[in-house]
């Protein structure tokens, strides 16, 4: 199963917000939302204020984002947020 | 001779305020670890969003020289001639910490002597003044503050510090302003600070790809690659949504909020090491003080018994005659 996941950070100006191996994050972008996983082509991508829902094995996480972008390349994810509110 | 109960009282009012710049040391100590946490946690995401930008840059659909243009975004505009320059100052709310206020304000007007005396003869540099000290200060002298935050201190947040910015970067969009500069004290450690009056409009194409030997730069991607570990920093071909250009538009803006943060929070930091150091050497002074003056106590209480035995005896010895 390693071989399904890949690893993402949530960042924001405030703190990391996550850290972590996951299984899938779906992203609100700018043209449609769209979901990452794993080996995902290297995309770098603006953001819209939404819904972002990272998956791990066992569990889904959700976080509402202000826009912000999110960039992947060589199986690592990394989100910018500009600013997050809850879970 | 000196009054005995004069100097008793003086020692009491001098131990009271030893006891409160102790207290105010301790609760600087405090406050500047949660800066200086502050300061860290922002550092991953400032490192990545440089990356992000010089990758944008550095990518072969930008085409290198086509970049800097300003077609790609306003902020990367190019004034050929500095009408206007804003300079945005950012103190400190509190007092109490030492030289931090006035040696930054002093380096400013420094600044405005020096480099940009050119404008500041001719009224042409507005000031933005962020914490009450920084406000007073500039106000009663005069200086064109056109935006004063008071009170920034007391709620610390990326978004106000945003807004902030936001003002700067769109009035040189418009070409209001043809420059803006940040000053604040940079943290270098928990009791020294250094002044810096930094230019961050126009922005300087090469900070940006990351060819400049600039020591924040190195610095804080540094940092940022020892945190996010496995992101290395290759130019592979990236799929750009909706388009590089667009996504350089929405950057740039944030860029520069989170250029502002950190001078914000390196100040923020700053300052409690400056109020630390400051209230460590006025306890210090409190109890030099304190120790002559017990001295002196000492010596008039030991001259004050003197007389009186003399007295005491020599009425004896009358009384015996």
């Amino acid at each position: 199963m390693a071989d399904s996941t890949f690893f993402a950070q949530i960042l924001t100006p405030e703190g990391t917000l996550f850290v972590g191996d996951v299984n899938s994050v779906k992203v609100p972008g700018t043209n449609g939302a769209f979901q990452l996983l794993t080996r995902h082509a290297a995309i770098l991508s603006s953001l819209e204020p939404g819904e972002v829902e990272v998956k791990q094995a066992t569990s889904l996480q959700k976080f509402s984002i202000s826009g912000g972008f999110i960039e992947m390349s060589q199986n690592c994810l990394t989100l910018i947020a500009e600013s997050v509110q809850g879970q | 001779m000196p009054n005995l109960r004069d100097i008793r009282n003086r020692i009491t009012s001098i131990n009271n305020t030893q006891q409160i710049t102790k207290a105010m040391k301790m609760v600087a100590a405090a406050k500047l670890r949660k800066a200086q946490n502050r300061m860290l946690e922002n550092r991953p995401y400032a490192g990545k969003l440089r990356d992000v930008v010089a990758n944008l840059a550095a990518s072969e659909v930008q085409g290198g020289e086509a970049y800097q243009t300003p077609a790609l975004s306003p902020l990367l505009r190019q004034p050929v001639q500095t009408e206007r320059v804003l300079v945005i100052v950012v103190g400190s709310d509190r007092g109490l910490c030492g030289g931090f206020n006035t040696n930054l304000f002093k380096a400013v007007e420094q600044e405005l002597k020096g480099s940009l005396a050119e404008y500041h003869n001719q009224g042409r540099v507005d000031l933005v003044c962020v914490g009450r000290k920084s406000v007073a200060y500039f106000k009663k002298r005069n200086y064109s503050v056109t935006g004063e935050h008071p009170g920034f201190f007391d709620h610390l947040a990326f978004d106000t510090a945003a807004d902030i910015m936001k003002t700067a970067s769109t009035k040189f969009e418009d070409a209001v302003y043809d420059a803006v500069y940040i000053a604040y004290n940079e943290f270098k450690s928990v009791i020294s600070q250094n002044r810096v009056v930094e230019q961050v409009l126009p922005i300087n194409p090469d900070a940006l790809t990351g060819n400049s030997s600039g020591k924040n730069s190195s610095k804080e991607t540094g940092q940022a690659s020892g945190v996010t570990g496995k992101v290395s920093q290759s130019v592979a071909q990236f799929i750009y949504e909706p388009n590089p250009k667009e996504i350089l538009g929405r950057l740039l803006p944030l860029y520069l909020n989170v250029q502002f943060w950190k001078a914000v929070l390196e100040s923020n930091a700053a300052e409690q090491g400056a109020r630390m150091a400051a209230m460590d050497n006025a306890t210090e002074n409190a109890k030099e003080l304190e120790r002559t003056l017990r001295l002196k106590y000492n010596q008039a209480r030991q001259s004050a018994i003197t007389t009186e035995i003399s007295e005491i005896v020599s009425g004896a010895a009358a009384l015996q005659g």
